[in-house]
């Protein structure tokens, strides 16, 4: 697993005067931002993978581009990464349009994937903060740019033991993004409120559902990894969750980075994700949810 | 938990949003105020939350609620006592 995070790093009181309180509610001190666009970035969380693993260039495998930050139409980023990293024709290689929820999705295609491939590659990448209006308390105190990509093996300790999905598009117009200028001037919006409602109705009993298709329950649980949404949040469902799960969290480093939240958050984490029974829970815009169950094998 | 106590939901506020008390009135709509965003609102869901039981859980409708009025009419059609 490798990544890149945007190069500048914003202190988030210094943006505003009105955004020192802000970061008490949030837990984010800074958020980082990058002046690459989303190719680039992808790009060099995935050479960093390449360069550790380079054997996977020389096999057949599946890469999945996942982002709601694409600045080209077509092709797919994923298409041009193959040939930039220099990866095999032999590689089935498609765009997810997903954000807060695009890695546990992505981890769900991999699972279903690697019955074909040995090797399939996740690459999630999000620049919101070219998005924003950099005075809206509620986005610019929270977002940050960053990329992540995720070598998962057909022939690792893991397996996805279950999953629940969700979607609820009637949610969309709580969390969006549009070339129309006049919604939102063209910068993104989102209604914190609406979407922590949503997320406090869902997730912990998205999890219940996928632990209890996989012949679990809580109990038998030793860590739950949730995208960082924000402090508030993860408070939330913390205490749902309860004590006797890991719950870790690191929010405070890097902020809210969208699809990467996940992947940054256990990539030193893979031992501990490796060798026991784990939910990771992506949630967000859409509205959608998705909760994953992995065991070992 | 708790009754409906209006002085008590506008001291809420007002320590939600972290702003002086005399600020937040029964007439107070989100837009009088900077530090009622989105970010705020989600300050006064949790006190609300810690105050009646995860009501916003219950009550959606919370969530896009815009003045004091609205929160305390909420409160009364949906908490006993």
């Amino acid at each position: 697993m490798t990544h890149e995070i945007g190069e500048n790093q914003i202190n988030v009181a210094a943006i505003s005067p009105d955004f020192e309180k802000a970061v008490a509610k949030t837990g984010i001190p800074n958020v980082y931002k990058t002046d690459r666009d989303s190719y680039q970035l992808s790009q060099v969380a995935l050479q960093k993978l390449v360069e550790r693993f380079p054997e996977i260039t020389s096999a057949p495998l599946a890469l999945l581009h996942i982002s709601q930050s694409n600045q080209e139409f077509l092709p797919s980023y994923a298409c041009r990464l193959q040939s930039d990293v220099g990866l095999s024709e032999e590689t089935l290689s498609f765009d997810v349009g997903q954000g807060c929820s695009g890695f546990a999705q992505g981890l769900y295609l991999a699972s279903r994937l690697l019955l074909d491939y040995e090797n399939v590659v996740i690459v999630c990448c999000d620049t919101y903060r070219q998005k924003l209006d950099p005075l809206d308390r509620s986005t610019s105190t929270v977002f940050s740019d960053a990329a992540t990509a995720t070598l998962v093996r057909s022939d690792g300790n893991l397996q996805v033991a279950s999953s629940v999905h969700l979607t609820d598009g009637s949610g969309a117009k709580y969390l969006f993004h549009s070339r129309d200028d006049a919604r939102n001037n063209g910068n993104l919006y989102m209604a914190g409120g609406d979407v922590l409602v949503f997320t406090k109705r869902v997730v912990f009993r998205q999890a219940e559902a996928a632990l209890g298709r996989a012949g679990l329950s809580l109990h038998h649980v030793d860590n739950v990894y949730v995208h960082q949404a924000s402090k508030l949040v993860l408070d939330e469902l913390e205490r749902r969750f309860g004590d006797g799960v890991n719950f870790p969290r690191n929010i405070e480093e890097f902020g809210n980075t969208v699809s990467s939240s996940i992947p940054l958050l256990i990539r030193d984490r893979l031992d501990e994700v490796n060798e026991s029974n784990s939910v990771i829970c992506g949630f967000g815009v859409g509205l959608s949810s998705s909760c994953l169950v992995l065991t070992n094998k | 938990m708790a009754d409906i106590n209006e002085s008590m939901l506008l001291a809420g506020i007002a320590e939600s949003l972290e702003v002086d008390p005399e600020l937040i009135s029964i007439d107070t709509v989100s837009s009088d105020l900077e530090e009622w965003d989105s970010l705020g609102h989600i300050s006064i869901m949790s006190f609300l939350d810690k105050t009646y039981g995860e009501i916003t859980e219950r009550v959606p409708d919370f969530a896009s609620a815009t003045s004091v009025r609205e929160v305390l009419e909420l409160l009364k059609s949906h908490v006993e006592g």
